[in-house]
């Protein structure tokens, strides 16, 4: 990489606070640098960074919420009211977990409530 | 005397004649013959007398060669005697070490051998373990399978409870 994806996340952040009118030419152009830069293939590590600058500036968690298969509007319901309007929450599909949830907050604070993980764990 | 030469019938100048002849016989046959033949005779003596003592020394250098032949056919029958015994004993111990080292390769190979039938045991226990987790896991899945909502309303409202949990922790932090 030509540059860390800390220092882009910092750049994007900072222009974007310091010119909130041009939000959308600010994204263009970042994205332009970015891809000149040849350092596209880092850009979903860049976009979570801004995403978890963003939502920290704003007071709140990023929370990444792995499920087994789509879940009922009920339990999606149940899950979010768990989280402030300000935490932003990501949800994401991994068949492999057999069944459940894992909560991963702020990319520290695991929670593994997967039936993968049970199995794994009885079958040790 | 010479009455009494006369009536015993002895003519003295004949006795005489023959006396000197007879003295000239000897003296002839001295000289020519008897010297010459003590001398052959002397001779003959002198190499009788060498050829037994040569013979004498022969029969004695022989028996010398047949005392020393007997030591040395005595000797070698006891160097043999011991080369023999040195190569029994060497041969004696090769084949104890040979014996030796064939039992030290034997029980090697017997204990190689256990270890790889453990180890094979040790893998066909970990495959069959392995086949057994794999084998629940299926199953555990089937099962969930069968009514998968159920379980997931049951996690999420576990890890919901945790979150709560966790939430309550931070804010009262």
């Amino acid at each position: 990489m030509k540059y860390p994806a800390e220092s882009y996340a910092k750049a994007f952040s900072e222009a974007l606070e310091e010119h909130p009118s041009k939000k959308d030419h600010i994204i263009k152009s970042f994205l332009g640098a970015v891809y000149r830069n040849g350092d596209w293939p880092a850009i979903e590590k860049i976009l979570n960074l801004i995403t978890q600058k963003i939502t920290h500036g704003a007071g709140g968690r990023v929370v990444s919420a792995e499920f087994a298969r789509p879940l009922s509007d009920k339990l999606i319901l149940e899950f979010k009211k768990e989280f402030s309007v300000k935490d932003h929450v990501e949800i994401s599909l991994r068949p492999e977990l057999v069944a459940g949830v894992r909560v991963l907050i702020d990319g520290e604070k695991e929670l593994d409530m997967t039936l993968a993980k049970k199995i794994n764990k009885l079958l040790q | 005397m010479s009455e009494l030469f006369h009536q015993l019938g002895v003519d003295w100048k004949l006795l005489l004649s023959q006396g000197v002849n007879f003295l000239i016989l000897l003296a002839v046959l001295t000289f020519f013959l008897f010297r010459p033949l003590l001398k052959v005779l002397e001779e003959r003596k002198k190499k009788i007398e060498l050829g037994l003592k040569v013979g004498k020394e022969a029969e004695e250098r022989l028996l010398a060669i047949d005392k020393m032949k007997e030591e040395k056919l005595g000797e070698a029958e006891k160097t043999a005697f011991e080369i023999v015994k040195k190569g029994e004993a060497e041969a004696k111990a090769g084949a104890d070490k040979i014996i030796m080292e064939g039992g030290k390769k034997a029980d090697d190979i017997l204990k190689e051998a256990g270890q790889i039938a453990e180890r094979r045991q040790e893998e066909a226990r970990l495959a069959m373990a392995k086949e057994a987790k794999a084998l629940v896991r299926a199953a555990i899945i089937k099962t969930v399978q069968l009514d998968p909502n159920a379980v997931d309303a049951a996690l999420v409202s576990q890890a919901v409870d945790e979150i709560s949990g966790l939430s309550a922790k931070i804010s009262r932090g």
